[in-house]
């Protein structure tokens, strides 16, 4: 029991220091690969919803304390994005197929964008000269891109994680 | 349909808010501080691998324009550089860090050097902000206001935010990121500097009896108590002056590529 909390707080770490410091400094498109995202899915895939809300916490929390802003932003929406991503995987798409990975991924990045970005606005931008980010073309440009490159990414998780593991593989049931 | 019950979400979520609760106030302090730790020292070196495959990209990149031969040439070049990479990365540290200690010994500035540990979270989110976060924070001495330098002491920003361990540089590209400025030579300050989309540096409001030219170095006026006079932003290479305004404004380019930067110095008070 505390072995498998010790591993998967490594885990987590690994993947903050991953995300943080490789990820988000690689060049313009790359750099808008959501690790966390993915592999939230990829984690709810293989066990269940307590275990991706410990992992999104881990994450928030981590993220949290290197933001220097309001403490908290991440952690809540990170745990909305799973709320949602978890409803949709359980009654939806069911059936662990890389479409419905890619939907999935899709409506997380976008749903996680509105809140971190509204939340964002709310507590620092609203009195600020920014434009709100709605009607901003860069938002919907920079969104348009970060689906992009996320659904390749997912694609070459999912086969990679396919190869991997048999759980990902389609069942066929065959009737005698 | 299958549901989660509402008592494991009521437990998470009850996780949250005691979370939050407990890091205003200051309970969740040690923990924050043991997972920063953690991570610090194994963020600077990943970061800094992934500043050289940008850097390496950024090349790749430039290289479409050239002519074959010279991609040969610099295949070749790249081929002998990733196989001397590793010796190569600590001649660099070695080399870095022996400027640093050049320029500031010769300033007589106290400085604090730091790693790069990230680059800012939510930058997107105002698109006129660039920042960098280092290992340093208030424990070893960092308050707002600092100016933050390259190893051959040329500006790259001022510390924006500061936490105990870490703390967040505002590059000079930031909207937010104002600079007391004057020309190199000049005595007296001219105007304040503030970053533009990201990319450049404007100055605004500058008397129109003060001449400037393109190619002229911008400096620190020292007019900031925290900021030393005479160091270098950047090069002016836009200037917009018409006759019947009453003010100039400039544009400013930096003289540093901010993505090559693994480490930098604080100069602090």
């Amino acid at each position: 029991m505390y072995y498998k909390i010790f591993f998967n707080i490594i885990l987590i770490l690994l993947v903050a220091i991953f995300q943080i410091s490789f990820v988000n400094n690689l060049p313009l498109y790359f750099n808008q690969i959501n690790i966390f995202l993915l592999i939230l899915i990829f984690i709810l895939s293989l066990t269940n919803f307590e275990y991706i809300a410990w992992w999104s916490i881990g994450i928030g929390l981590i993220l949290d304390i290197f933001s220097f802003y309001f403490f908290g932003v991440y952690l809540v929406s990170y745990f909305l994005t799973i709320l949602l991503i978890n409803y949709l995987y359980k009654n939806y798409f069911t059936d662990r197929s890389l479409y419905s990975f890619s939907i999935l991924i899709v409506i997380s990045i976008i749903f996680y964008e509105f809140i971190i970005k509204t939340f964002y606005y709310l507590l620092f931008l609203i009195n600020s000269k920014e434009v709100f980010f709605l009607v901003s073309e860069i938002f919907w440009f920079n969104l348009f891109s970060e689906l992009i490159i996320n659904l390749l990414a997912m694609s070459i998780l999912f086969y990679i994680f396919s190869l991997l593991s048999e759980k990902l593989k389609p069942v066929f049931l065959i009737k005698k | 349909m299958i549901k989660v019950s509402y008592k494991r979400i009521f437990q998470i979520v009850a996780v949250i808010v005691l979370l939050i609760f407990f890091h205003y106030t200051k309970i969740l302090s040690p923990l924050e501080r043991i997972i920063i730790n953690i991570i610090k020292p194994f963020s600077g070196g990943v970061y800094s691998v992934s500043s050289d495959i940008r850097v390496s990209y950024n090349d790749q990149g430039d290289k479409r324009d050239l002519l074959n031969a010279i991609n040969l040439l610099e295949e070749d070049n790249n081929r002998l550089i990733a196989e001397n990479s590793k010796l190569k990365s600590v001649q660099e540290e070695n080399d870095e860090l022996r400027k640093y200690l050049d320029f500031f010994d010769l300033k007589e500035y106290n400085y604090l050097m730091s790693n790069i540990i990230a680059e800012g979270l939510v930058d997107d989110v105002s698109i006129n902000e660039n920042s960098l976060i280092i290992d340093k924070g208030s424990n070893d001495g960092v308050v707002l206001g600092l100016p933050v330098l390259n190893a051959q002491g040329i500006m790259i920003g001022k510390i924006t935010k500061v936490e105990k361990d870490v703390s967040k540089i505002s590059l000079l590209t930031s909207g937010n990121c104002k600079i007391a400025a004057s020309i190199q030579g000049e005595s007296n300050t001219i105007g304040v500097t503030e970053g533009e989309l990201g990319l450049t540096l404007k100055m605004n409001f500058i008397p129109q009896k003060e001449e400037i030219k393109i190619k002229d170095i911008v400096v620190t006026s020292g007019l900031e108590k925290e900021i030393p006079k005479g160091l270098v932003i950047g090069e002016v290479t836009q200037i917009t002056n018409n006759k019947n305004d009453i003010w100039q404004s400039v544009v400013i380019e930096p003289l540093v590529d901010f993505r090559e930067l693994d480490i930098v110095t604080v100069i602090t008070p």
